[in-house]
């Protein structure tokens, strides 16, 4: 799940950012819009999505913890080269992550994943 | 009368003739540091002549993307028209006398520019038939025009290395990104002859007509010298194909045609594991970009959503990483 910004701070923005006199264009609104409609599936799809992820980091990094920690060790292990980049199952984790990541973010998105 | 509309008023007798009026004077579009206008140059007899007037807005084009100053894009557009690129023509490039700071003047060339439509809309079937071995040619003739005094040349490993330096800084923790760099570190591609490249050769800056295909290549402010693969990985990423994933130039088009049409027009052949590289960092800077707009919006929220929900299509660009990863790979 993307963090910058968290569902929470999707949701802070528009509340801030709401003009209650009528002024916003239709163009903002439709962004205001799809703000939350991100943050709505980041509430409803992002705790199992981390949840499949820290099974699969616990895997690949033989460590555990969190998913930001075990993020972390994982970004450090492909950085000092320990995991390559393509990696058979550095792919299927990323792939995995990718996917539950467009489901909240983008989930029109047009892509080239299988 | 404005006063870009009094200095253009008195500019346009030297263009089109003794008595020529301006008309239809818009602004296009305006940025921080450049505007565009459209406008009509009305000789005395005779058909208005459309034009586009380019200018920049502040004393100097300081820009982090490294902005070559607008006289050497204009220089740059007539130097491609005469080796065959179809651009527009440059018709005047602006000195202190004009009165209109730092500018130039183009043919203004009708078509259409919308990337969804050029990929989608069943009028455009015919263009898109010939479309990418149109981009092949047009790339090819722009690889091989001498480079005008004063364009950048970009190295490949300076290019990469500022990116990540960037992705540093933001204090992010993204597994793909990371490995996205690792990847690219791998396959910098060897030394070859640098030549011309667009810097922005996509979907979305061509304008195409629905019948014949490549109209214009539009767009040059990122032009510099570099590795020619570039303009190629860059026209095939996935966040300039519209919505139509399987077509890998543009949305449009086949990278085979491409390829065919631009080794037909004189191009030294370029290998796939090149296009891949380039492709792969065309989505990484993107990637990089999404957070940066983030970062503003965190930084001032007051201007509304916008950047933020760009910071969530971060999703996007690591769905097309992993996809050329995998790709490779197999």
């Amino acid at each position: 799940m993307i963090t910058h910004p968290t569902a929470q701070a999707l949701v802070e923005g528009v509340a801030r950012w709401l003009p209650v006199d009528g002024s916003a264009s239709g163009f903002a609104l439709r962004v205001a819009r799809n703000a939350l409609e991100i943050a709505a599936r980041d509430m409803a799809l992002g705790p199992a999505a981390d949840a499949r992820a820290v099974e699969r980091l616990r895997a690949l990094t033989g460590g555990d913890g969190t998913r930001d920690a075990l993020d972390r060790r994982l970004t450090e292990m492909i950085r000092a080269g320990e995991i390559a980049p393509d990696d058979p199952a550095l792919i299927a984790h990323m792939k995995a992550c990718a996917l539950d990541s467009l489901a909240i973010d983008q989930p029109k998105y047009a892509h080239e994943l299988g | 009368m404005s006063e870009i509309a009094e200095r253009l008023a008195a500019l346009v007798p030297k263009l089109a003739g003794d008595g020529a009026e301006i008309n239809g004077l818009t602004r296009l579009t305006g940025g921080a540091s450049m505007e565009t206008w459209a406008f009509s140059a009305v000789p005395a007899a005779g058909d208005a002549i459309p034009l586009i007037l380019r200018r920049g807005t502040s004393p100097l084009a300081r820009h982090p993307g490294k902005k070559p100053p607008l006289r050497i894009e204009a220089e740059l557009i007539a130097a491609a028209v005469a080796n065959g690129v179809p651009a527009p023509n440059v018709v005047h490039i602006c000195s202190e006398p004009d009165g209109l700071g730092e500018a130039y003047i183009m043919a203004r060339v009708s078509g259409e520019t919308l990337g969804k439509r050029i990929a989608t809309d069943p009028a455009f079937a015919p263009a898109r038939a010939v479309l990418a071995r149109q981009c092949g040619a047009a790339l090819a003739r722009i690889h091989a025009t001498p480079p005008v005094a004063g364009v950048e040349t970009l190295d490949v490993r300076a290019t990469l290395s500022g990116y990540e330096e960037t992705w540093r800084a933001s204090g992010l923790v993204r597994p793909t990104i990371e490995a996205a760099f690792r990847w690219l570190e791998r396959r910098v591609p060897t030394a070859g002859a640098l030549t011309l490249v667009h810097g922005d050769f996509r979907n979305g800056n061509i304008m195409v007509d629905a019948q014949t295909g490549l109209a214009a290549v539009l767009d040059w402010e990122l032009a510099h010298v570099g590795d020619p693969a570039e303009d190629i990985g860059w026209i095939c990423c996935n966040s300039w194909r519209f919505g139509q994933p399987g077509k890998r130039v543009g949305g449009f088009g086949d990278l085979d045609d491409l390829l065919a049409g631009y080794v037909e027009a004189g191009g030294a052949p370029i290998d796939a594991a090149r296009v891949d590289f380039w492709q792969m960092l065309g989505s990484l800077k993107w990637g990089v970009m999404t957070t940066m707009m983030h970062a503003r919006w965190a930084a001032d929220p007051s201007a509304g959503p916008e950047r933020a929900v760009i910071g969530r299509r971060l999703s996007e660009t690591e769905t097309d990483i992993v996809a050329i990863i995998e790709r490779s790979a197999s």
